[in-house]
């Protein structure tokens, strides 16, 4: 592509030179020239006229066709045109001279006829790449428009690959077939949490903000699901400020933390691990705290970055630049603590 | 081969031991003899009863299924995964030909599983090492040493590990909690190791380099390893030339 003159796609371009050179060399052998100096000069004159006609894509680049620009496009292309042939022709009929093959009046002609040819064939050369270049545009945009398509929808299938957590789909559905024997009234209940649990998920893609005390039902049901599986592994405590339960929240927003919590803490720790939730009323600031600790000797605690990423982004454009998030890990403790400005609160 | 298989059914989590039982239950030709909640109640249910076989949950607390397989003999035991979602785990069990069940799995299904169990006794699992590998890509290098002793079992994280020694058949593991006997050879627990963090300073014996004091010469071409703990350890000449590779 950007070696230019060589590339494949200038293919045609050069093939179309060939009718101007079999034209160019008509004229020279009706003028009365032989044929040998007719193929030559008509070599001479297209070669080099093809090859700087190919580099004039650059020029089409660099001069895209605008309606505001579209003077100094065709003037640059007219003058361009004039030098290149001008030059191409005072070259002529200097070797000519100098070489005393023809009479001044002949030569005289013959470089007029080449040089009006010329620039009409620069011209040409020209048109034909802007006809390529839009070409070419148009096919870009068309593909870029779909990539863009592509994208928004690999984007979907992500979050929604992620909501439905195949450990946890699957542990769940093997609870409900253990309970199904020992007490169907728990089974039962355990289906109908898991079946909320979904419905909230689907939602979620749909509703751009909910209640937190919505937010906060969706986060009881699903520990009460992980509740069935850990029995009393699984500790969860609440205390939120009434004030904060009508905060717009992002829906699901609290889910990973809760399915970290579940998988870095619970399930790698032998011990009862106590999963904390927090709500507060600061001067400035309603802050919502999430805490769990884990097993320090079990899997690797989660980083303070990757996983929660995405969490960090959504709320941030969510609540806005004066919205924080925290997290941190150590001594066997993870804490996360969202700041959101207490106007929000209405 | 004895009439009834003797099971043990090792999950951490009460329901899924509780539907395991119930279903294994139907089968009168087994007869779960234990059911363990943890890893070290594992490796004890099976040292102690020599069980047939095994259904063994991977993802435990304290003690994953490989580590336990890695504490006990496994030369007569016949072993069943029992997993819910692994994608890897999947891939090794197919690759090495070990039988495995998803949860929550069917009566039909678990039949299947046992009816390849009396087929093919012992079933020529592969090295756990071997298995943790394909399965786990990511964990490349132990993080902790499982170690039994009798029916007690320690895990030694990696970092407080201060040298490993080959002594006969076993090899000697210093920590910050004391040192431990492990039936393993150096070599393939060296392999184990993470290379940045281990180096083999002689035939015999591997450090952690975040142990080290300092290098001694006690004579012309022989040097020693000084350890934290004050443990003095010989340094072979290719010893030496890695050790200088790592420190730079």
């Amino acid at each position: 592509m950007e070696r230019t003159w060589l590339s494949r796609n200038l293919v045609p371009y050069y093939l179309a030179w060939i009718p101007m050179a079999v034209m160019v060399t008509m004229l020279l052998l009706n003028r009365g020239n032989g044929p040998a100096f007719s193929i030559i000069v008509s070599l001479l004159f297209c070669l080099p006229m093809a090859a700087v006609g190919a580099g004039a894509r650059f020029m089409c680049r660099a001069l895209p066709l605008k309606r505001q620009r579209m003077a100094i496009v065709l003037s640059s292309v007219l003058v361009s045109g004039l030098v290149f042939s001008g030059i191409w022709a005072g070259l002529f009929v200097l070797v000519l001279r100098l070489s005393r093959l023809r009479t001044p009046a002949q030569i005289d002609a013959t470089a007029l006829e080449l040089f009006l040819l010329g620039v009409a064939a620069f011209i040409f050369t020209l048109l034909y790449h802007y006809l390529v270049e839009a070409a070419e545009q148009v096919r870009r945009a068309l593909h870029s428009e779909d990539e863009a398509r592509v994208q928004l929808g690999m984007a979907q299938l992500r979050a929604l690959r992620a909501q439905v957590n195949p450990h946890f789909l699957f542990n769940s559905l093997n609870s409900v077939a253990a309970l199904i024997g020992s007490d169907p009234a728990a089974a039962r209940e355990m289906v109908v949490r898991l079946a909320t649990f979904f419905r909230a998920t689907i939602a979620a893609g749909r509703q751009e903000s909910i209640p937190l005390s919505d937010e906060l039902a969706l986060l009881r049901n699903y520990l009460g699901i992980e509740k069935v599986r850990f029995d009393q592994r699984l500790v969860v405590e609440e205390e939120i400020d009434p004030a904060l339960l009508n905060l717009q929240w992002p829906p699901l927003l609290l889910q990973p933390l809760a399915e970290n919590a579940v998988k870095y803490g619970v399930s790698s720790s032998a011990e009862p691990v106590r999963i904390t939730l927090t709500g507060t009323l600061e001067p400035e600031h309603a802050v919502l705290c999430f805490h769990n600790g884990f097993d320090r000797d079990g899997l690797p605690a989660p980083g303070t970055g990757t996983g929660l990423a995405a969490t960090r982004e959504r709320f941030e454009r969510f609540f806005g630049e004066r919205a924080a998030m925290t997290v941190e890990a150590d001594h066997g403790e993870f804490r996360v603590t969202l700041r959101v400005q207490r106007e929000r609160l209405k | 081969m004895k009439d009834a298989l003797t099971a043990v059914i090792v999950d951490d989590e009460k329901l899924a031991r509780q539907y395991l039982a119930e279903l294994v239950g139907e089968f009168p030709e087994v007869r779960v003899v234990a059911t363990c909640s943890d890893g070290f109640e594992a490796v004890k249910a099976i040292t102690e009863h020599g069980p047939d076989l095994v259904f063994l949950d991977i993802q435990m607390p304290r003690l994953d299924g490989f580590e336990v397989l890695e504490l006990v003999d496994r030369s007569a035991l016949a072993v069943v995964f029992v997993t819910a979602y692994d994608q890897y785990a999947l891939k090794a069990f197919d690759a090495h030909a070990v039988d495995y069940l998803l949860k929550p799995f069917s009566r039909e299904r678990l039949a299947l599983a046992l009816a390849k169990v009396r087929r093919n006794f012992t079933g020529g699992l592969p090295g756990v090492d071997q298995l943790r590998r394909t399965l786990r890509p990511d964990e490349k290098y132990l993080s902790r040493i499982v170690v039994r002793d009798g029916a007690a079992v320690s895990v030694i994280p990696c970092r407080d590990v201060t040298s490993l020694c080959a002594e006969d058949d076993y090899v000697n593991i210093r920590s910050s909690s004391g040192s431990v006997l492990k039936h393993q050879t150096i070599a393939s627990l060296e392999e184990s190791l993470d290379p940045e963090k281990f180096v083999r300073i002689h035939r015999g014996s591997i450090i952690n380099l975040e142990k080290l004091a300092r290098i001694e010469l006690v004579e012309r071409d022989h040097y020693e390893a000084v350890l934290l703990d004050g443990q003095q350890l010989r340094i072979s000449r290719a010893g030496h030339q890695r050790l200088r590779e790592l420190l730079g």
